[in-house]
């Protein structure tokens, strides 16, 4: 399985950005390439307000073709929207053939951030995979319904802000070893047009496969097809125990955590 | 609130055990004014069903209250001190066992306990596990108390964040594989749970037979306390030691208060629980039946050290 994580700059207008995303994505080494990863707000700061439809429907052609060209799964990352008289924040899986096979959707406020509701796990070609969207991935119990579910891969579109940066990043292998999972984190880099921290991070349970710093970078990523169901497996020589905190669950004792 | 972790380490005789753990209590009481002294799991010695460990039957286990209790009773008034006495394995009276944290208050009287809930290798055979997960209400306010495993299934830190701990003690055996691991998924439970942790675990080697080889379990140690800001205090993997820390309730109070611009500490609070319906579900790979499994694994054991009991009976006979 291959992984590659984007972490870009926000550059003057989101078409500059969507051009400079295009030539880091065909300059990197796509060849047999299974999931590419974009960050939350990856074409501009969110306090630019929602994309045009017109910019939105290019925008989706062009990861569309970017994904059928180097036969890929592709996760656009998110933008801003206008639906129903609502501002949303939209991130999109495509599969190989540049079709969408999941999408996230979440309301958008200046102020505070607002988690969802929708946690989606897609069956692809290598398995199931969970896909979140911003501030969604920082409550634990996203990623851990996505394992839940059989996902063992998942593909965040995230943010990460100069604040108490460094916490987040060690909590994405955490997240990752508390729920026996991989994840693939990308954020948008720092630049002059926003005080992201970078930091996107590809992770398995048991280790950090590849993290960036703060600048523009590719992360990529590659392991056996069955790495993570041999690591999810429950192993009673306990040589491994990774796995343990999928199996061994309670589950009736855990109704306070669905009431609010 | 002062706290002191007493890392213990198995002596070789284990009947030693209690003794030195009531001295390191005391001296952790004489040298510093603690409020709290924090004892690992197992602090008396493997526990019977830990493999090649039956000769510790009535040795390393006890009732509650029983004579250990009743030692560290009086130390909890001697000193005026809370006395967490995690974790023994339990001798309940209809026979079966249970593994539990004990809190002791000022006055030696028990404050609190916790039993595992979630069972982890031959406890899925041997011991009843725990029916709740609760906060225990102390003069400093509401804590938590998780025992090992129960760690290791994120949904227990959580709940007792939630039902408002500000801290929760974790006595519990850390395993050699896991050590980073561990360590890096200890600060991230205390980050985004917005609480303290404080984790107490044994150094100790114990060896046996499970699943037809012979194995060694090595408890590494590695007690640990973290805030929701990062590591306070790590002990060594491969000896005894006592760790003091400070950790402070109104701090978690002060870090949970909602915030418009920071959401650094928020994760507690941005929840949306109506939509974690799947909490309830298994895990939907879970395929095999482990106590069944685990169960067998214990039969084959027990029938491999008889047959090895024999072959020595015999052979001395024959001697």
């Amino acid at each position: 399985m291959k992984i590659k994580v984007i972490q870009n700059q926000w550059l003057k207008t989101p078409l500059d950005t969507l051009n400079a995303v295009t030539e880091m994505i065909s300059l990197s080494k796509m060849t047999q390439n299974d999931f590419l990863v974009l960050p939350e707000h990856v074409l501009t700061s969110p306090s630019n307000g929602p994309l045009d439809a017109e910019f939105v429907k290019h925008t989706l052609e062009t990861f569309s073709a970017l994904a059928k060209q180097h036969n890929t799964y592709l996760v656009t990352g998110s933008w801003l929207e206008k639906r129903h008289n609502k501002v949303v924040n939209v991130n999109r899986m495509l599969d190989r053939q540049g079709q969408c096979i999941a999408e996230i959707e979440i309301n958008y406020s200046s102020g505070p951030p607002i988690v969802g509701s929708d946690f989606p796990v897609v069956d692809t070609d290598k398995g199931k995979v969970g896909m979140l969207l911003g501030q969604d991935f920082w409550a634990l119990e996203t990623t851990r319904i996505q394992s839940l579910k059989g996902a063992e891969l998942v593909l965040v579109s995230g943010s990460i802000h100069q604040n108490n940066s460094q916490s987040k990043k060690d909590a994405i292998w955490g997240i990752s070893t508390l729920n026996c999972v991989a994840i693939a984190f990308a954020n948008t880099a720092n630049s002059d047009m926003g005080n992201n921290a970078g930091f996107s991070t590809i992770t398995r349970p048991d280790q950090v496969i590849v993290s960036s710093d703060e600048a523009l970078d590719i992360l990529d990523a590659e392991w056996d097809d069955d790495a993570m169901s041999n690591l999810r497996e429950a192993d009673l020589t306990f040589r491994n125990t990774l796995w343990f905190g999928l199996w061994a669950r309670r589950k009736d004792l855990y109704q306070p955590l669905v009431e609010s | 609130m002062k706290v002191a972790m007493i890392q213990t380490i198995w002596q070789k005789d284990p009947r030693d055990n209690l003794i030195s753990a009531c001295k390191a209590v005391e001296k952790s009481c004489l040298e510093n004014t603690v409020d709290i002294v924090c004892l690992p799991e197992f602090f008396l010695g493997p526990p019977w069903y830990m493999p090649g460990q039956d000769s510790m039957k009535g040795i390393t286990d006890t009732t509650i209250p029983g004579s250990v209790t009743e030692e560290f009773r009086k130390l909890a008034r001697k000193h005026k001190v809370y006395i967490l006495l995690g974790s023994m394995v339990e001798e309940l009276a209809d026979g079966n066992y249970c593994n539990t944290a004990i809190l002791l208050d000022r006055n030696g009287d028990i404050a609190g306990r916790a039993h595992k809930v979630h069972m982890f290798a031959n406890e899925m055979v041997v011991c009843k596990p725990g029916e709740n997960i609760d906060v225990i209400d102390t003069e400093f306010g509401l804590i938590g108390i998780a025992v090992c495993s129960d760690f290791w299934v994120p949904e227990t830190i959580r709940m007792l964040a939630l039902k408002g701990a500000h801290t929760i003690f974790i006595p519990g055996g850390s395993l050699k594989q896991n050590l980073d691991a561990m360590i890096n998924a200890f600060s991230t439970t205390a980050y985004l749970n917005c609480v303290n942790l404080i984790y107490i675990s044994p150094v100790g080697e114990v060896h046996g037979i499970r699943g037809g080889r012979q194995i060694t379990v090595s408890f590494a140690g590695t007690s640990l306390a973290a805030t929701p800001k990062g590591i306070l205090a790590k002990a060594p993997s491969d000896d005894a030691s006592t760790e003091i820390v400070n950790i402070s309730p109104k701090e978690i109070e002060e870090l949970r208060i909602p915030s418009k611009t920071d959401d650094s500490w928020q994760s507690l609070i941005l929840r949306n629980p109506n939509a974690y319906g799947y909490l309830l579900q298994n895990y939907a790979d879970m395929g095999r039946d482990l106590v069944a499994e685990t169960q067998t694994s214990i039969q084959q054991t027990s029938a491999v050290s008889e047959i090895k009991n024999k072959v020595t009976e015999d052979f001395t006979v024959g001697k």
